[in-house]
C-alpha cells in the first residue's frame, strides 16, 4: 500500500494545481484511476490521522475516475478527485451532518453543487468531516463533531477550525486537490485561515444550497476551499448559477474575469498590538506592500455601529432551531457529541418570534453599510489575528485576542477569499478580501494578483 | 413516570414564582422551572452536566437579548426579505 502510494506521489504531485492534473490528465501522463487511488490513499492515512474524514467514497469514486478516463476531457475538472462538506447529499452515501444523532442517514439525491460537478467529470474521493448541524447550537469544543476533533494540517494540537473542518484540513494535507465548504458566518473563512488555504465564499444565492444541510436559510453559503485563487474559480464557475430548486440563487452571472481599473482597497483599523498579533501585522503590512507596488490606492472605512453579531447569533438561533426542530424534540438529539450544542439547540428553540424580527429589521438597517463600497471597492482584513487554537481546550479558554470579522458581511451576503498571509509558531494566519454583493470577481482578482507576487499559497504541510 | 407536558411545567414555573414571592423559595428554586419549560421540548430529560450547560445557555439567550433591547430600530423599519441588496451591483 505505502509503496503505490510512493510510487503515485512520484507521478503527480498531490499538491499540484487543478490546472497542472487537469493538464496531466489531458495528456495522458496519468489517469483520473491513478490520480483517485493516490487521494484515496492519503485520505485514509493522512486524512484520517486529522480526523477530517467522514466517509470515504472509494468504489463510486474508481467507479467515477473509470468512466472519466473512458471519456474526452471537456472540463478542467473532468477526472479530478475532490470532497465535499459532510452537510452536502450525495446519493447513495451517507450524508451525516457530522451528526452522531444522524449516522444512518442516506439520501436519495446529489445536492446540486455536487450534480453540477459531476457533469464537469469530476470524482468524488470522500464526503469530508464538519461540526454536527454545522455547529447551530453555539458549540464550545473542538471534538463537536461524529468525526472527533479535526486536527489542523499544519499542527496537530491545534483546531482544523469549523465548521467545513475536514474541508480545510484535507486539502490543505494534499488528500484532495480541492473541496467544497459551506458558510453560515465563518465556516469556509475559518477553516480555510487556520489550515492556510484559499477558500472562496461566495455572494448569498451564487451557488444553489438545493440538498446542503440548511443551518439557516437566510445566511448559508457553498464555496470552494482550494489551494489557491485560481483553482478557486475554476470550482465556482463550475458550482455558481441559478437552480429552480433553490429559489434564493441569483440569476445575475458569474464573471470572474470581468475587466476592472486597479481597485481601491479599504482597510480598517486593525490593533494588532493590543491583540500580541505580531506575526499577523508582518503579513497584513506585506500585503500592503504588494498592493502597493501593484499601484492599488488604500483608504481608512469604518462600519456603522451596530449590533451585527447580536443579528447573526438570534439569525442562527432562530433558523436553526426551526430547521432542526424535529431531531431537536426528537429520541436522538442527545446523541450529539458536544453538550453546550445540546444546551444551545434547546434554549434556541424558545427564541422569540419578535427577537428574530427584531434581528431581520437590523439587517435592513444594516444595508447602510454598504456605503463603504462608495469609498472602496473590496476591503482587506485579517481572517483572524491567530492560527486555530489548542484542539483539547475548550474555545470559551482558549479564543482570546482572535479578532475577526465583526461586520456585517454575512448579515449582507457579501463574498469574501481568504487566503494566507502569515505563520505563527509554524501554523498559518489568513487575511480576507470582501467585496460587495454579486463582485466576486473583485476578491478573486485582487488575491489572484496577491498570489502572483508572493508564495504564501504555495507552502504546504510536510506530509 | 409521564413526561410532565409544557402547561404543567409552566404551572410549576408560575408557582415556583409565587413561592418566592411569598418567601419560602429561594432564587434558585425559581430558576429550576424556567429551565424546566426548555427541557419540556425535548424527548427525554437533560442529565446534570447538560442542565448546568442549559442554565448557561439560557443565561447568554438573555444577554442577547437584553443586548438587541439596547439597539432600538427605527419606527416602522421593515424586516429584510431580500437578502442580496438591490444596487449593490457597483
Amino acid at each position: 500500500m505505502r509503496s503505490v502510494r510512493a510510487r503515485r506521489e512520484r507521478e503527480v504531485n498531490p499538491f499540484q494545481s487543478i490546472a497542472e492534473l487537469s493538464k496531466a490528465i489531458k495528456s495522458k501522463q496519468v489517469s483520473s484511476v491513478e490520480l483517485t487511488e493516490m487521494y484515496l490513499g492519503r485520505l485514509e492515512t493522512l486524512g484520517k490521522a486529522h480526523n477530517a474524514v467522514a466517509e470515504l467514497t472509494r468504489d463510486h469514486a474508481l467507479r467515477q475516475a473509470r468512466a472519466a478516463d473512458a471519456a474526452t476531457p471537456n472540463h478542467p475538472l473532468h477526472g479530478i478527485p475532490f470532497g465535499a462538506k459532510d452537510l452536502l447529499a450525495t446519493k447513495g452515501i451517507p450524508t451525516r451532518w457530522g451528526s452522531p444523532g444522524h449516522h444512518d442517514q442516506v439520501f436519495d439525491h446529489d445536492a446540486t453543487p455536487i450534480s453540477k460537478l459531476y457533469e464537469k467529470g469530476a470524482v468524488l474521493v470522500a464526503k469530508l468531516a464538519m461540526i454536527e448541524l454545522a455547529g447551530g447550537g453555539n458549540y464550545n469544543v473542538a471534538h463537536a463533531s461524529a468525526t472527533g476533533a479535526c486536527l489542523s494540517a499544519w499542527d496537530r494540537k491545534r483546531w482544523a477550525g469549523g465548521s467545513s473542518s475536514g474541508s480545510g484540513a484535507a486539502t490543505a494535507l494534499g488528500c484532495v486537490p480541492y473541496s467544497l465548504g459551506s458558510e453560515t458566518s465563518g465556516s469556509i473563512t475559518c477553516p480555510s485561515a487556520f489550515n492556510g488555504l484559499t477558500g472562496f465564499r461566495p455572494t448569498y444565492g451564487r451557488v444553489s444550497r438545493h440538498g446542503a444541510m440548511a443551518l439557516c436559510w437566510t445566511l448559508d453559503k457553498i464555496g470552494p476551499m482550494c489551494r489557491s485563487a485560481e483553482d478557486c474559480r475554476v470550482v465556482l464557475e463550475a458550482i455558481a448559477g441559478y437552480d429552480p430548486k433553490d429559489p434564493t440563487t441569483l440569476r445575475e452571472r458569474l464573471n470572474l474575469g470581468r475587466r476592472n481599473d486597479k481597485p481601491k482597497i479599504g482597510l480598517f483599523k486593525e490593533d494588532f498590538k493590543g491583540n500580541k498579533a505580531e506575526a499577523c501585522e508582518k503579513g497584513y503590512q506585506e500585503v500592503l506592500r504588494i498592493f502597493k507596488k501593484l499601484g492599488y490606492e488604500t483608504v481608512e472605512v469604518e462600519y456603522p455601529k451596530m449590533p451585527y453579531d447580536v443579528a447573526v447569533q438570534i439569525i442562527v438561533d432562530c433558523e436553526g432551531a426551526s430547521a432542526h426542530e424535529n431531531f431537536i424534540r426528537g429520541e436522538r438529539f442527545q446523541m450529539l457529541a458536544d453538550v453546550h450544542q445540546v444546551a444551545g439547540f434547546t434554549t434556541a428553540l424558545e427564541t422569540r418570534a419578535v427577537d428574530y424580527l427584531w434581528a431581520m429589521r437590523l439587517r435592513t438597517e444594516a444595508l447602510k453599510a454598504n456605503a463603504i463600497w462608495d469609498k472602496c471597492d473590496a476591503v482587506f482584513l485579517p481572517v483572524f489575528y491567530h492560527p486555530g487554537p489548542p484542539v483539547d481546550q475548550s474555545f470559551d479558554k482558549t479564543w482570546v485576542n482572535m479578532g475577526g470579522d465583526g461586520g456585517p458581511s454575512n448579515l449582507l451576503g457579501w463574498p469574501s477569499m481568504a487566503f494566507p498571509m502569515a505563520w505563527e509558531d509554524g501554523s498559518p494566519i489568513g487575511g480576507q478580501i470582501m467585496a460587495p454583493c454579486m463582485r466576486e470577481d473583485r476578491c478573486y482578482q485582487v488575491v489572484a494578483a496577491i498570489q502572483r507576487e508572493s508564495d504564501w499559497h504555495i507552502k504546504h504541510p510536510v506530509t | 413516570m409521564a413526561k410532565p407536558t409544557r402547561r404543567e411545567l409552566l404551572q410549576l414555573a408560575a408557582l415556583g414564582a409565587a413561592g418566592a414571592v411569598a418567601g419560602v423559595a429561594s432564587a434558585q428554586e425559581v430558576k429550576k422551572p424556567d429551565l424546566a419549560v426548555y427541557e419540556a421540548n425535548l424527548a427525554k430529560p437533560l442529565d446534570a452536566v447538560a442542565k448546568e450547560k442549559l442554565a448557561a445557555a439560557v443565561e447568554y439567550a438573555a444577554s442577547i437579548r437584553k443586548a438587541r433591547m439596547e439597539h432600538k430600530l427605527p419606527e416602522n423599519s421593515e424586516p429584510c426579505v431580500r437578502y442580496v441588496p438591490a444596487g449593490s451591483e457597483k
